[in-house]
């Protein structure tokens, strides 16, 4: 039925949650494109065959034949020639199909607007979560992404990257801002202490070389393992 | 009325967990760092990271809380990261401090806050309130933008009718294209400076200095804006 993709398309939208991505559904986008596609073809030749009708209609009203020796004297305000009434009803007929047409196309469109709006959202979520390197995404979110939003996801790291080259540029010349870090929580401890999870190796802090090995605990400086935190190597004991 | 009487800011109603000392504890180091480089004017850069950092939370606060953009507080950001450099030289080999480091969230979080507005409302922002930008954020909103464009053009809007490619269009029922923020969402305020009478939908309420309202942000745009500008 008319929309019944796009309904579809809306729904699986809906679908995209924080922490889910269902695979994207190129088959389902190609079909509403196809149908949104055929609809304009047929308003286009709905609106050629009333154009070309309206004039033949106009010829006729204009033609002496019909104006002078057939007086209307019936209640219809229009002329009761059943030629022009079934043509009126026709172009009304049109009228409404282009517009449920035209009313249809637009839907769609906004239904993929949507879908894609709604994915997109997700993916950059997903990047600042992973310090916007699109390498970090997920096997298995990646594997459900268009090859279309995989490249989104390369631009928006990309678009991201340059704005905080120009940001510690002008305010922070000699430093980095950690611009990547988890913002939501502010920090509140400088030390920290921490479980290894997965071998890390020996990492370069400011106080000196660190050996990570799986199932010690070190107390560090947050700044230096921020990033092993977030990517799960690393485990925050006690967070207060 | 003097425009400098008309000051208001949202309350923290969505920051996070966080006491307002924290932040302005990290004053204090300042000061004795400063004291111990032995520069002269020990007094009144201290107090200018004050005033700065006072600047910047009020404007992290105000733009976490309100649907709207506010201008960029540039000259804060500049002055408060210059001090927080100035710091980390003096200190040389020290572990950084705490302290810089909540500066160094706050204006993360103020910038980050900032370009998720850009993200949500890439078109909006750019029509309406460029001039309320930085060069970064002027170039990132134009960058997103046509990245988002660029997205569903390549992903399925070159396979529709040319006279239906747009993207900036308006429905005939009033359906936007480009999304705006929404300005009538309820916002907390506390008033800085008694303002006087102020109506607020037919409904006079008298601003004295202590109360916190909760009102509509169309109603207090002006109020706040005022003293952004």
């Amino acid at each position: 039925m008319l929309g019944d993709e796009c309904f579809k398309l809306a729904k699986e939208a809906k679908d995209v949650t924080p922490d889910h991505i269902p695979a994207y559904n190129e088959e389902l986008v190609r079909l509403v494109t196809q149908e949104s596609r055929y609809l304009w073809r047929r308003v286009v030749e709905l609106i050629q065959a009333t154009e070309s009708s309206s004039q033949q209609s106009s010829s006729g009203v204009f033609s002496p034949s019909q104006s002078t020796s057939k007086p209307d004297l019936s209640s219809q305000p229009f002329s009761n020639d059943p030629a022009d009434v079934s043509r009126s009803m026709e172009s009304e007929n049109m009228q409404g199909q282009v517009a449920l047409y035209v009313h249809t196309i637009e839907r769609n469109k906004r239904c993929l607007m949507a879908y894609h709006r709604k994915r997109a959202e997700f993916l950059q979520s997903l990047l600042w979560a992973v310090h916007l390197a699109p390498t970090m995404v997920p096997q298995n979110v990646s594997q459900r992404l268009a090859p279309e939003e995989q490249n989104y996801a390369r631009e928006y790291a990309k678009l991201n990257m340059k704005y905080r080259d120009s940001v510690e540029a002008t305010l922070c010349p000699n430093d980095s801002l950690d611009w990547a870090l988890n913002g939501e929580v502010p920090p509140r401890d400088l030390l920290i202490e921490v479980r290894v999870h997965r071998d890390c190796g020996e990492i370069v802090t400011q106080s000196g070389i660190v050996n990570l090995q799986a199932g010690t605990q070190h107390y560090l400086c947050r700044s230096d393992v921020e990033h092993l935190l977030t990517i799960g190597y690393l485990e925050h004991i006690n967070p207060t | 009325m003097d425009p400098d009487d008309l000051q208001a800011e949202p309350l923290s109603s969505g920051v996070p967990d966080l006491p307002p000392s924290d932040i302005g504890m990290s004053v204090e180091p300042a000061t004795e760092a400063g004291a111990e480089s032995d520069s002269s004017d020990t007094s009144s850069s201290s107090s200018m990271l004050e005033d700065d950092l006072l600047v910047l939370r009020r404007a992290w606060i105000n733009e976490r809380n309100s649907p709207e953009l506010y201008t960029y507080e540039g000259a804060a950001l500049e002055n408060l990261m210059e001090l927080v450099d100035f710091q980390l030289q003096s200190l040389d080999a020290q572990p950084a401090s705490i302290q810089n480091d909540r500066v160094k969230y706050l204006v993360r979080s103020y910038l980050r806050t900032r370009l998720n507005k850009v993200e949500q409302h890439p078109g909006y922002v750019l029509r309406e309130m460029k001039e309320r930008l930085s060069q970064a954020e002027l170039e990132y909103a134009e960058g997103f933008r046509s990245l988002q464009d660029a997205h569903v053009r390549k992903s399925f809007l070159d396979q529709f009718p040319a006279h239906l490619r747009r993207v900036d269009e308006e429905t005939k029922d009033g359906l936007k294209m480009v999304p705006e923020p929404d300005m009538d969402r309820a916002v907390f305020c506390r008033v800085r400076t008694t303002v006087g009478q102020f109506q607020f939908d037919e409904r006079y309420v008298s601003r004295q200095r202590r109360p916190a309202y909760l009102v509509q942000t169309t109603n207090m745009q002006c109020v706040v804006r005022t003293r952004s500008s």
